[in-house]
């Protein structure tokens, strides 16, 4: 194999795979990226085996060839090359010769009949998805995902369809066990098993979900084949095998919108709890929210170093009532929504809270109370 | 020793049960009082002092107790009215030092070495207290002033029942190496048996014997505890609860065991102890540890982390009987102990979400289970496998 490509372009196509590359592998090959180069264009294929990607880009490709090269040393050694066309030939023993202006590499590389196979995803299967709205789904749930790895189907984000009033949404969902996240939007979803049942993409590949949405400047299409699920742009496939566990019984736990709620100015309400939490304890972030007819009134304290109160106006009926939060957990949920007004709905300190944007319920989330 | 002022307080509620149903209902007073279950199956929990010239002892069957002592009144177990003296008692407590180290309901330490320059001598300070707690609930306490926890605890013992003895530095050895070494802390009937074998009767007796030969007989830790209790050495602190890292229980046996099913009915035992210790402090630990002693006291610790806390018995023991499994030693075993440690209490505030319904069933078991225990005492409901007659017997060694 020969081929000379631009840098800027090869580095862009090294830089996108770094972090799917295994860093600690036991398996040699899996550090690797393959490169095949065919026609005009050069193929990189990187994975971990849970996440890979395969992606295009244009090069003039003298004679035809693949061959597995060090991801990391490759990416190093572009990086460091001047802004012009750099040269690939592939000699013996896997072995490639990189020319750059004076500058010359000679890389060992492996045996491209080692690298794992890239799996097909059946058309049939698949369908287009608007990439900017999936983005934002994933915004309002990503945060809510486990970070505890002994908890592996609550470490991803839950994609399934469902039907609502004849129309199919559809419905993101990410929890800790402490708190839950949910977003959905209409979408014309064809009849997919998988989906229908809902299936769980882990972590890392809904962290890859959204760089390649965010590159991407056309359509995508979502597929699903056995345990993978696959997203395509026009130059890049990334196939993400899906958590093999039981999502929980999410519906069970968001509560019904009837108990009094407050409706609050979002970003108004973001700041003051970022203020007050500056006081809350190191570890558990605790603040405790009252709420009273026509304000809001929340306290932090640390024995450590004193405590911070503010109240903030807002509309709110009900009962009064206090009750104890994460901080952390209320911040990312502001955070994580765009509206104008919250509506934050309580009931007492052992049930769920949820908030929702003021105008919908697109996207909800719900929070455990915790004991101050 | 490491220091000379007597500034450690052993405090020892007389009778405690049986005093406290005296003080309530005055008809009882000077009367033989066992407080008890049930006159056909109960046990002794308390009995007044004017019954123990009859042989009555605590842990004896009611029925037996009046077979000696046939007058007695027998009276139900009243848990939570004990408690609420207990606690009225050791507020006393807090208002002279903030180390108080309760030992039981009706058993604390107490270091006065702070408070010596407002409130007078450990001596002063001790007769305070007995005089406050004599007033505001009516109940009796014996009382030992020394050095050091060892010391103060065997002087209460001396003045029992309403004693006050102060043990100066200066008379230690005096008073120590008179008494039988069974009333050194830590030395059972076995001990007791292999030191009658060596002569020692006395604690002057043990001194005679060396170091290297404790230590030899009993493993470095025992041996020097040995050692340094004979000569009146004890450096332990007055730990106030609250501090510990680790919840645990420990049992020598009185012969060395060898046989599985015993040892993992002891566990059981140990665990549900430890389980039921945790959650009365309201903590959950992930690590769950085992100690063995076998009989040429090598001892050997193995533990084990869990995702999740526990406070839960039967949690505790299935880890404790793994580990015990994987021990492939097969010597006899002189001591078994389960601790918990790692404890996750910020956890216990931020509730889940999901229920996890087994869980939560388990949860409310407990719950009962300390209920009946609050109410009626900690032997009061225990595992059937434990149950005297079910399982193997504890003497089928």
């Amino acid at each position: 194999m020969e081929f000379s490509i631009k840098k800027e372009v090869l580095l862009k196509g090294l830089s996108r795979i770094q972090s799917i590359v295994e860093k600690r592998t036991t398996i040699p090959i899996l550090s690797n990226v393959l490169i095949e180069g065919e026609e005009e264009k050069i193929f990189l294929t990187a994975t971990d085996l849970e996440v890979g990607m395969k992606a295009n880009y244009p090069a003039s490709v003298k004679t035809p060839g693949k061959i597995a090269l060090s991801a990391k040393k490759l990416y190093e050694i572009v990086r460091e090359l001047p802004e012009k066309d750099i040269c690939f030939k592939v000699l013996e023993n896997f072995r490639m010769e990189i020319q750059c202006e004076k500058a010359v590499f000679k890389l060992a590389g492996l045996s491209p009949e080692q690298f794992p196979k890239f799996p097909e995803v059946e058309r049939d299967s698949s369908f287009p998805i608007d990439g900017p709205n999936l983005k934002r789904m994933l915004e309002h749930t990503s945060f809510s995902m486990s970070s505890d790895d002994s908890k592996y189907n609550l470490n991803g984000i839950f994609f399934h369809s469902l039907k609502e009033e004849e129309r199919t949404c559809l419905c993101l969902v990410a929890t800790d066990g402490h708190r839950l996240a949910l977003a959905k939007s209409l979408a014309d979803i064809p009849d997919i098993e998988q989906l229908k049942k809902g299936v769980i993409f882990p972590r890392k590949g809904v962290m890859e979900l959204r760089k390649i949405i965010e590159e991407a400047e056309t359509d995508l299409i979502l597929g699903f084949s056995d345990n993978n699920a696959a997203l395509m742009a026009n130059e890049a496939t990334l196939i993400i095998r899906l958590v093999d566990g039981e999502f929980p019984e999410y519906q069970k736990v968001i509560p019904a919108v009837s108990e009094p709620s407050a409706i609050v100015p979002r970003e108004d309400f973001l700041r003051l709890v970022r203020r007050v939490s500056t006081l809350a304890s190191e570890k558990s972030r605790g603040v405790k929210i009252s709420f009273f007819p026509g304000s809001m009134e929340v306290v932090s304290s640390n024995p450590e170093f004193g405590e911070a109160r503010e109240t903030m106006d807002l509309e709110y009926e009900g009962e009064e009532t206090s009750i104890g939060f994460n901080a952390r957990y209320l911040l990312d949920i502001l955070n994580s929504q765009e509206c104008e007004k919250i509506r934050f709905q309580m009931k007492d300190n052992l049930s769920p809270g949820l908030i929702t944007p003021f105008e919908n319920q697109d996207c909800l989330a719900v929070v455990m109370p915790m004991r101050l | 020793m490491e220091k000379n002022t007597p500034d450690i307080i052993h405090l020892d509620l007389d009778a405690f049960y049986a005093s406290v149903e005296q003080h309530d209902n005055p008809e009882l007073r000077g009367r033989k009082v066992i407080v008890g279950g049930s006159r056909e199956r109960g046990v002794v929990c308390a009995c007044s002092y004017d019954t123990r010239p009859f042989g009555i002892r605590s842990g004896m069957a009611i029925r037996e107790a009046l077979r000696f002592c046939p007058d007695a009144l027998i009276l139900p177990v009243r848990m939570n009215r004990y408690r609420e003296v207990s606690q009225q008692i050791f507020q006393i407590y807090a208002s002279y030092t903030d180390l108080v180290e309760p030992l039981s309901i009706d058993e604390a330490f107490l270091d006065v070495s702070g408070s010596t320059s407002l409130l007078g001598d450990a001596f002063t300070i001790a007769k305070k207290i007995k005089e406050e707690v004599r007033g505001k609930t009516g109940l009796a306490l014996s009382v030992g002033v020394a050095p050091n926890k060892m010391l103060a605890k065997l002087a209460s013992e001396q003045g029992k029942p309403d004693g006050l003895y102060l043990l100066t530095a200066n008379r230690v050895d005096d008073f120590l190496t008179t008494l039988p070494v069974a009333n050194l802390w830590g030395v059972g009937r076995k001990t007791q048996k292999q030191l009658r074998l060596l002569g020692v009767e006395t604690v002057a007796d043990l001194r005679r014997i060396g170091f290297d030969t404790l230590v030899r007989m009993y493993g470095e830790n025992s041996g020097r505890h040995l050692y340094d209790m004979a000569r009146g050495i004890d450096k332990r602190h007055v730990e106030p609860p609250g501090r510990a890292k680790s919840v645990g229980r420990e049992r020598t046996f009185d012969c060395d065991v060898k046989c599985h099913e015993v040892l993992e009915q002891e566990l059981l035992l140990l665990s549900d102890q430890v389980g039921s210790r945790l959650r009365e402090k309201d903590l959950k630990g992930r690590t769950v540890s085992i100690k063995v002693k076998y009989d040429d006291f090598q001892t050997l610790t193995r533990s084990f982390t869990l995702p999740q806390a526990t406070s839960h018995g039967p949690d505790i023991y299935r880890l404790a009987r793994r580990l015990l499994g994987d021990l492939e030693n097969r010597k006899a075993i002189r001591l078994l102990g389960v601790t918990v440690s790692h404890f996750e209490s910020e956890e216990d505030n931020q509730p889940w979400l999901f229920n996890d319904d087994q869980k939560g069933l388990l949860c409310r078991l407990d719950e009962g289970i300390d209920k009946i225990r609050g109410k009626y005492g900690d032997q009061s409901i225990i595992p059937g496998s434990l149950l005297p007659g079910r399982g193997k017997k504890s003497n089928d060694r």
